[in-house]
């Protein structure tokens, strides 16, 4: 059936090229439209309680795209005149960066942060220093006192030494545009920054506004690892089709895949660009091994017209590797369909995109290449005379079959096996989420992460997370209709939510916690003529109802929404993080539930509800991705496993082809422990897809060995055969693929190095498997799949006979 | 993935030779491992779960949110203190470091005294009372007299053969004789805050009361006298350095001192002392001749025996934290409150302890 599907594109080559050309005009022009853009709820897993709980309060407790501003000032402290101006241009200036929620200002000069105090009328609130500055010396130093006092301002926004203050503002999410929030923010800071003070500026809007300034720089690292691609491809190929024609295929998906997104409405996100060099990369692949078995079957076919030559040439190429290319793209396309069993929009939208991506392949390597080789004048005809073939690929892939005939491949075995159990050992480790402190998006010298660790040093942490309690049924009507009172004021729940705060700050990491419950001590001690043993809740519900509608009355109406709803039905407690790292929030995750666990009754009372903010939203996706870990490289590995028993209708055949991409997996993951980079949202999808690419290198070699051993081949002859041939084909692509990938090391997105860095690896390891381990492995094993037992007895005597000669 | 290996293993034996049973086995187990693994994957893929990785906290013994009230010097370098949510800590190393006692009861402590090593009261918000005859191992809450309005109770000293004082809101003094197990009522419930009680001699006794008002009895507690003095501010402290000589402190930095055991009260205004927030405890430093005084906002102040020199002062630029008591150990005073350290009396230097 596949020779008759070669045979049928071979007959009307025009017509399938002429298809695939407007094919591919035509989604070019989608390609060409589609919007280059992160968008943060891409990114959350909607169906996770977490985000149900941010989600419903984000616009009260603070949301996601918080940003932070840090003025330190360079000497002495932050209370003097020039630096108090400076806090006071900075918090206007916000006004001038677009979609912000003036409402969820926090400054020393916005009205929101205010101080309390006992008059003889009750309780009064002031803003610190909002409209107009103070004016006089006694004026800063009636500030500076009052700031002390509040345990709300100092410490959470005036550092503990008073060198430094925070300034905070939210933004609304559905206007919010990353690139010109990070514009703004940027050039308010330049516009103020100067020898009194050091701004500081961290927040999601600025990190994704980071990635987009880098945009530039991906697109020109893009063209520089297309350019060392082509020049290498042309060195090692020798002729200008083994250099368009790889590319020309790589051009082909990317655009039919791009196209594909745009119609399909989906988005394509920078960070992604890596998943889209690696497909890109199998693409090239693919093409490359037509060329090479293109070329030797040219070599075959002597004495022809030179166009029939490369006719039937092309199609018996085509015919032979239309197998294992289907196959090694189908298992591209299987395994990274399991990541879409995750529910984060960016990783199923990543799907679609992956999956057509992959598709495409089929046409633009396996049928479009061999279809324009079968139009080759000069098959035999070189365009530069520097032959790498004689140099370096055939001495090395001698050396591979010599590996085989010889005791080496007893060797290379144990050295695998050794291999798999060390990397083994060490993948344990691999850690879920962040496993540094600061964005792991960013080098750790990056002016994001320099300002996100000096904020984290002065402060408690930038990253909040908000835990809900409370909740009274929406309309609950009181037994007289009214409308039902909120319940936090209960003391029982405000001293339980006390007590959460103090147990979560035990964790190092939680540099400080606020809530309602933090307020009221204050009102009451400032009741009780500012008695510091009177510092605690009022003794009864009432009692703290009143404490409340004195803040109230006190402060601004909406003062009171940073700690409740309007009808103080939900409470929030704050949580400020000082890193992001994966371990830190799984730990404070796990400590409110073992808090909930330890409080049953108090549980039932307040309803303690977990997350919210950004450090809830990066739980949830933690939560799923570690969920997921195991399941999608099982799954993944469970769907390459039956296609290859399917395909080679052989239950060994799966087996077989597990060993090189578990290896490449463990040796990866290995790595990546080592190194500390940790499994998060961006390396789920290169993991996954690492599964199904890392086995196309041996299809290519197994099927050759199979397809000559079939022919009459000895078994030493088929297996030195294929690593002449299919073997060429991995180690060109792999090392072209390798040195381009290597570009990405230089990336300022440390994301993209790191990543960069993963795929080298994981190219080098499933090469080296493919050249050496599994054809030894095929050798010592000898699986009936590849070698037909019927005539296994003939063979076995020519065998003899290589394996003496070949150490020679 | 070791399975793997072996299953491959095994596959090598089957294609050398063939026919013994041996090789039989083998070869069955060798169509079985290939669609055990697969079902394995499958199995891992639906229902295997990794857990989090999670690191244990160690809780500090004073945490940042915990406010120590009371401190009571037992014995050398042994000292305790109680504060918030039933906590009660010991210290061997005059307050260096602290461990956790385990007390029956989540109400606020405010004070804690011991006699000795064995035998210690605390009390607390709620009118709680506890007791320990062990050394704090076991902390029995015990029986005490409560007003129906409201209980917290603020101070309490120990005095020798087992006698103990203890004072509070709605007029509350508690007199225990047998080391804290019962504790018996010694005036009318009124509205009136007793803040702090002080014995100086067999049968004399001063309370530190709300709003100016100093109570004093002669009769060993039976009656009791109140004298308004000229503060208008409420006392939060009493000491004596002779049944003659002594000084009360209070709220807005309010001093008041007696030379003829209680006849009289002389005010210092907070313009002669230089000290406008509150003193919340007072205490004579025999080794400087000092009194000295600790209070809010990480404000401290030391003065002349004749009330005529008066040194204010902040523990430190940074700590502005608010102490309520303190317990003088020669040249230096350990002060707890929100943070807990120790200060030298004559060189000013504040060491701050368990942060």
């Amino acid at each position: 059936m596949l020779e008759k599907f070669a045979l049928f594109c071979m007959r009307h080559r025009k017509v399938v090229l002429a298809l695939v050309v407007i094919v591919t005009a035509g989604l070019a022009n989608f390609a060409y439209r589609i919007d280059v853009k992160t968008v943060f709820e891409d990114l959350q897993p909607g169906s996770h309680p977490y985000i149900q709980v941010h989600e419903q309060f984000k616009d009260t407790f603070g949301g996601t795209s918080i940003i932070t501003f840090m003025i330190q000032s360079k000497e002495g402290d932050i209370f003097q005149m020039p630096v108090l101006k400076k806090i006071r241009d900075l918090t206007q200036g916000l006004y001038s960066i677009d979609a912000i929620n003036e409402f969820q200002i926090f400054s020393i000069a916005g009205k929101k942060l205010k101080e309390t105090r006992a008059s003889t009328v009750g309780i009064e609130s002031f803003p610190y220093m909002w409209p107009n500055l103070p004016e006089t010396q006694a004026d800063i130093d009636y500030m500076k006192e009052a700031i002390l006092r509040s345990p709300l301002v100092y410490g959470p926004f005036v550092s503990k030494d008073l060198t430094a203050t925070l300034i905070t503002v939210d933004f609304f999410d559905n206007l919010l545009d990353f690139n010109l929030a990070y514009e703004q923010a940027y050039a308010l800071v330049e516009e103020l920054d100067d020898d009194t003070v050091d701004i500081s500026l961290v927040g999601n809007p600025i990190l994704y506004g980071w990635v987009d300034h880098y945009l530039p720089e991906t697109m020109k690292l893009i063209g520089i690892a297309a350019a060392i691609f082509l020049v290498l491809l042309f060195v090692i190929n020798r002729t200008w089709r083994g250099t368009i024609l790889p590319m020309l295929s790589g051009a082909i998906s990317a655009i039919w895949a791009l196209g594909v997104a745009q119609l399909c409405g989906i988005h394509f996100d920078p960070l992604v660009v890596v998943v889209a060099m690696l497909i890109t990369a199998r693409a090239v692949s693919h093409s490359v091994q037509m060329m090479t078995r293109f070329h030797e079957e040219i070599d075959k076919v002597e004495g022809h017209e030179e166009d029939l030559d490369s006719l039937s040439a092309a199609t018996a190429t085509m015919k032979d590797l239309l197998r294992p290319g289907l196959l090694g793209i189908a298992t591209d396309a299987g395994c990274v369909t399991v990541v879409a069993i995750s529910p984060i929009p960016l990783l199923q939208k990543l799907v679609v995109l992956a999956v057509v991506w992959v598709g495409t392949v089929a046409i633009s390597s396996i049928i479009v290449t061999p279809v324009l080789l079968s139009w080759v004048k000069n098959p035999k005809s070189y365009a530069h005379p520097l032959n790498l073939d004689l140099l370096v690929i055939r001495p090395f892939l001698n050396i591979c079959v010599n590996v085989v005939a010889t005791k080496a491949r007893y060797v290379v075995v144990c050295l695998a096996a050794i291999l798999f159990i060390v990397s083994g050992v060490l993948a344990v480790d691999l850690t879920v989420g962040d496993a540094n402190p600061g964005s792991p998006i960013l080098w750790p010298d990056g002016r994001y992460n320099v300002d996100s660790e000096k904020i984290n040093t002065q402060f408690p942490g930038a990253d909040r997370m908000f835990v809900v309690v409370g909740g009274v049924e929406e309309g609950a009507k009181n037994e007289f209709g009214g409308k039902v009172v909120g319940k936090i004021k209960n003391v029982e729940i405000l001293d339980g939510m006390l007590r959460f705060q103090q147990y979560m700050e035990q964790q190092d990491e939680i540099g400080a916690t606020i809530s309602v419950a933090d307020v009221l001590p204050s009102v009451n001690q400032t009741l009780r003529e500012g008695n510091f043993r009177y510092s605690e809740l009022g003794t009864t519900t009432d009692q703290n109802g009143e404490l409340l509608f004195m803040f109230e009355r006190a402060a601004e109406p909406g003062d009171l929404l940073r700690f409740t709803d309007v009808d103080i039905n939900y409470a929030s407690v704050v949580m400020y993080f000082s890193d992001r790292k994966g371990v830190t929030i799984q730990t404070a995750i796990a400590r409110v539930k073992q808090f909930i666990k330890d409080n049953p009754e108090l549980q039932e009372l307040a309803n303690f509800r977990l997350a919210g903010g950004i450090i809830g939203v990066i739980a949830s996706v933690n939560e799923v991705i570690l969920s997921g870990q195991i399941q999608s490289i099982a799954l993944a590995l469970f769907i390459l496993v039956m296609m290859c028993i399917i395909v080679y209708r052989s239950s060994i055949a799966g087996m077989f082809f597990m060993v090189p991409v578990v290896l490449a997996n463990l040796v990866t993951f290995a790595f990546m422990s080592w190194q500390n980079i940790g499994m998060n949202i961006n390396t789920v999808p290169v993991a996954a897809l690492g599964i199904g690419l890392g086995v196309d290198y041996t299809l290519y070699i197994c099927d050759r060995i199979k397809g000559e051993y079939d022919l009459g081949k000895s078994h030493l002859e088929a297996i030195a055969i294929s690593l002449h041939c299919a073997g060429r084909g991995v180690l060109v692509t792999a090392l072209v693929l390798i040195v381009s990938v290597g570009v990405w090391l230089f990336s300022s997105l440390r994301f993209q190095a790191e990543m960069g860095m993963l795929i080298g690896m994981w190219l080098t390891v499933s090469a080296l498997s493919a050249l050496f381990l599994m054809p030894a492995m095929a050798y010592i094993f000898k699986p009936k799949f590849i070698f037909d037992e019927e005539r296994d007895q003939a063979s076995n005597a020519n065998d003899a006979a290589l394996t003496d000669s070949a150490p020679a | 993935m070791s399975e793997n290996n072996t299953a491959v293993e095994q596959m090598s034996g089957t294609s050398k030779t063939a026919d013994s049973i041996g090789q039989k086995i083998a070869k069955l187990i060798l169509s079985i491992m290939p669609w055990a693994i697969v079902g394995t994957l499958l199995w891992a893929g639906i229902f295997v779960k990794p857990t989090a990785v999670i690191e244990e906290v160690v809780p500090p013994v004073i945490n940042v949110r915990d406010n120590v009230f009371g401190l009571s010097h037992v014995d050398s370098d042994v000292y305790m203190a109680a504060g918030n949510y039933g906590k009660i800590i010991i210290s061997t190393d005059k307050g260096v470091t602290w461990k956790n006692q385990i007390a029956p009861t989540e109400s606020h402590l405010q004070d804690i005294t011991s006699w000795n090593e064995t035998n210690s009261v605390a009390v607390g918000n709620n009118g709680v009372t506890l007791m320990t005859e062990d050394g704090g191992k076991t902390w029995i809450e015990v029986e005490s007299p409560k007003s129906e309005t409201a209980n917290k109770l603020l101070r309490v000293h120990s005095y020798p053969n087992g006698e103990a004082w203890a004072v509070g809101e709605m007029g509350m003094i508690l007199n225990s004789h047998d080391y804290g197990k019962t504790w018996n009522q010694m005036r009318e419930e009124e509205d009136v805050f007793m803040n702090d009680i002080v014995r100086v001699d067999e049968t004399t006794l001063f309370i530190a009361g709300e709003f100016g008002l100093i109570f004093k009895s002669t009769d060993n507690g039976k009656t009791w006298k109140d004298t308004q003095t000229d503060s208008p501010n409420s006392f939060t402290a009493v000491a004596f350095r002779s049944p003659q000589e002594g000084v009360v402190v209070g709220l807005g930095g309010a001093i008041v001192s007696t030379k003829d055991g209680g006849e009289t009260w002389t005010y210092i205004k907070p313009e002669q002392s230089g000290m406008t927030e509150h003193l919340m405890d007072v205490d004579w430093s025999e080794e400087t001749s000092q009194w000295v005084a600790v209070g809010n906002k990480g404000k401290w102040i030391k003065f002349s025996a004749d009330l005529t020199q008066f040194d204010s002062r902040n523990m430190s630029s940074t700590d502005l934290t608010s102490h309520t008591e303190l317990a003088i150990d020669g040249g230096s005073f350990l002060s707890v409150g929100q943070t807990v350290g120790s200060m030298d009396i004559s060189t000013n230097t504040w060491t701050s302890f368990a942060d």
